[in-house]
């Protein structure tokens, strides 16, 4: 049982965004419904699952403890499932399309620092400017750059209007 | 809204994401540190309330047609929900969130908000009912009346003359310098602009304040709307005003919250409705009252409405109301088929607090009246048998034809309680024996009028009418009245 809340851990710390949350999530119903067919997870995995979870995956499948029992396979999945819908949202509204890189790097921050249940939901908003509104389980707080403008034409109006005028 | 929105969010710093959509209700995640009955804004502009707590979803209802997409992004307000009151809702009609209604006349920023859901005041600030609040219709003001600050229920079948009714009294408290508040609670459009208008021929628009949530719009707008006509009237109230509020009707507010709790899964109980219907209306209700307030004293006068399919008063939420309020005012279909104006059936009326409010012959006057009319009624069941009538039983009916009469409102909308003990003088001592009934009603018609146009006969009235402390007296002072002087 250990055993398998490792791996279950394991492919929930690769799950980066919500897009790879239902993916995954698609994959392992799929799995669900051929899991008489073992022979054919590998492709369903190949097929549906991000390339960076799919290696994983497949290593998790390989482990003898789920080989050929059906029932230990099933319940595996059930729990996988479960705990990859019960993922904590962390929405993150930016003003630009996170590369590779980027969501790697944020990740990997939110990972260590918060845990491996997370998954980032980016939201596009270029009216920010920059840096970024973040909301994590009802808590919001906005770093960004549109509210530091605003607080400095706030807090230093007068010696602004000096300057120009 | 957005930047209010967005406003809110940063200061809170708290957000909630809009899960599912049931109807008017929202289900949510997120909010942590939100109160129930919290006000909401959603990212799209609509305005929410929280009506219920679990461990990871927040329930709330959205007060808006339009309802809100799953995602819609969610900013608590902390503060419970409010709506503007002051002077500057005079004449205006609103809707249950305090806008005005007329696209035309939006309403200028008020100096006060107040919250909708208000705790009624304790014992210490509430007074005995000591003020008769005078309604203009004959028959109820002499055999039923209303105290300032009573809680009347006006229950009746559909079309049975209750809107005339809360009309006048409106009409006649508002002259008196009251304020009214009239809510209009889940009725059609056409009823509302009928109410609407009505007010607005009477001449008393800029001194009421008319809360609309008609039939089309959500359930949580209608079942918000008399905490809202109640709140109005608490802020008239604080200003050492008198008010009547006017809930019309609390059947409908009922049915809609039975809605809300059935789709928001609470335990239904008798008729379907949840467990606290009777708390919500006696809550409510309770506002309700004679107080004393730092402007002086000053009361909110309830008539709620109810209507009583096929006369039957029996009802959950008609005996619900009876039991909450100081009276019930029940308007019978048959009387009114029979042409009876106001069709009140005065046995199966009560005033409970307001015979406190009336002077020794008042009091007199309505129990000889209702004694007389009880054993009319015998009389008229002994006639149908077809039996030869004595004199005096003939008399008797004669008399009960006559009360009749002078209670009769078909044609005029408010007769002054002056006015109204002058024609009971001349009713009871048989001054009117020998007249026609159209005689006599043209008759009570130019009394009416000329008390009101002229000043002498104003002051004769008066003269006949001051200081007299029994039916006696008053039937000896009448005796003499000159039906010339009327013309």
């Amino acid at each position: 049982m250990k055993q398998h809340q490792k791996h279950i851990e394991s492919i929930m710390a690769l799950i980066r965004t919500r897009d790879e949350q239902e993916f995954v999530q698609e994959a392992v119903s799929m799995l669900e419904r051929s899991v008489n067919q073992p022979t054919t997870f590998g492709k369903i995995i190949q097929s549906r699952v991000p390339e960076h979870c799919a290696h994983a995956m497949n290593r998790v499948f390989e482990d003898e403890a789920l080989k050929g029992n059906t029932e230990q396979l099933r319940k595996f999945l059930e729990t996988l499932k479960k705990s990859i819908g019960a993922m904590r949202v962390l929405t993150l509204d930016i003003a630009f399309s996170p590369s590779e890189k980027d969501i790697d790097a944020i990740n990997s921050w939110v990972v260590g620092n918060v845990g491996s249940d997370v998954v980032l939901d980016f939201t596009h908003d270029a009216t920010i400017g920059g840096g970024a509104k973040i909301m994590f389980e009802g808590r919001y707080t906005e770093k960004t750059l549109r509210q530091k403008i605003e607080q400095v034409f706030e807090k230093e109006r007068e010696r602004i209007l000096q300057t120009i005028l | 809204m957005k930047d209010t929105f967005q406003q809110y969010l940063t200061e809170i710093g708290e957000i909630g994401f809009v899960e599912r959509v049931v109807s008017s209700l929202v289900y949510a995640n997120g909010l942590p540190g939100v109160r129930l009955q919290e006000m909401v804004l959603f990212e799209s502009g609509e305005v929410g309330r929280v009506t219920g707590l679990g461990e990871s979803v927040v329930e709330l209802v959205n007060f808006s047609r339009k309802p809100v997409a799953v995602g819609t992004r969610i900013a608590r307000t902390n503060h419970l929900l409010e709506v503007p009151v002051g002077e500057e809702l005079l004449g205006s009609v609103i809707n249950p969130l305090g806008e005005s209604l007329d696209p035309s006349s939006p309403l200028p920023p008020t100096k006060e908000r107040r919250s909708v859901d208000a705790v009624p005041l304790g014992i210490q600030a509430r007074l005995r009912i000591k003020k008769q609040c005078t309604t203009g219709v004959s028959l109820v003001d002499r055999l039923l009346p209303l105290g300032l600050g009573q809680r009347e229920l006006v229950l009746g079948d559909q079309k049975t003359g209750k809107s005339r009714f809360l009309l006048r009294a409106l009409f006649s408290q508002v002259k008196e310098g009251a304020i009214g508040v009239y809510a209009v609670i889940g009725k059609g459009r056409i009823a509302a602009k009928q109410v609407e208008q009505a007010i607005r021929e009477f001449g008393i628009a800029k001194q009421v304040v008319i809360v609309v949530a008609s039939a089309d719009e959500p359930a949580s707008m209608i079942s918000l709307a008399p905490y809202t006509a109640m709140t109005v009237a608490e802020f008239f109230r604080d200003q050492g005003r008198n008010v009547i509020v006017v809930l019309d009707d609390l059947s409908l507010h009922a049915k809609m919250y039975r809605e809300l709790a059935l789709l928001g899964h609470k335990f239904p109980g008798r008729n379907s409705y949840p467990g606290d219907i009777f708390h919500i209306h006696a809550r409510l209700l309770e506002r309700a009252g004679s107080f004393t307030t730092p402007h002086g004293e000053a009361a909110i006068t309830c008539l709620p409405v109810i209507e009583t399919p096929r006369g039957d008063m029996t009802g959950y939420i008609a005996t619900n109301l009876m039991s909450i309020t100081d009276g019930h005012l029940f308007f019978d279909h048959i009387l009114f088929a029979e042409g009876r104006r106001p069709a009140i059936d005065p046995f199966l009326s009560v005033t409970r607090v307001g015979r406190q409010t009336q002077t020794p012959l008042e009091r007199e006057i309505s129990s000889e009246l209702l004694t007389f009319l009880k054993i009319a009624e015998r009389l008229h069941a002994f006639a149908s048998f077809g039996a030869e009538l004595g004199e005096h039983i003939k008399e008797a009916l004669a008399r009960e034809r006559r009360i009749m009469q002078f209670f009769d409102q078909t044609a005029y909308e408010m007769v002054p309680i002056n006015v109204q003990l002058l024609l009971f003088g001349l009713v009871w001592g048989n001054r009117w024996r020998d007249k026609m009934s159209v005689e006599l009603h043209t008759l009570i018609e130019r009394i009416i009028k000329a008390y009101g146009e002229r000043e002498d006969f104003h002051k004769k009235v008066d003269g006949i009418v001051a200081g007299r402390n029994s039916i006696k007296e008053l039937v000896e002072r009448t005796s003499n009245f000159d039906f010339a002087s009327v013309e």
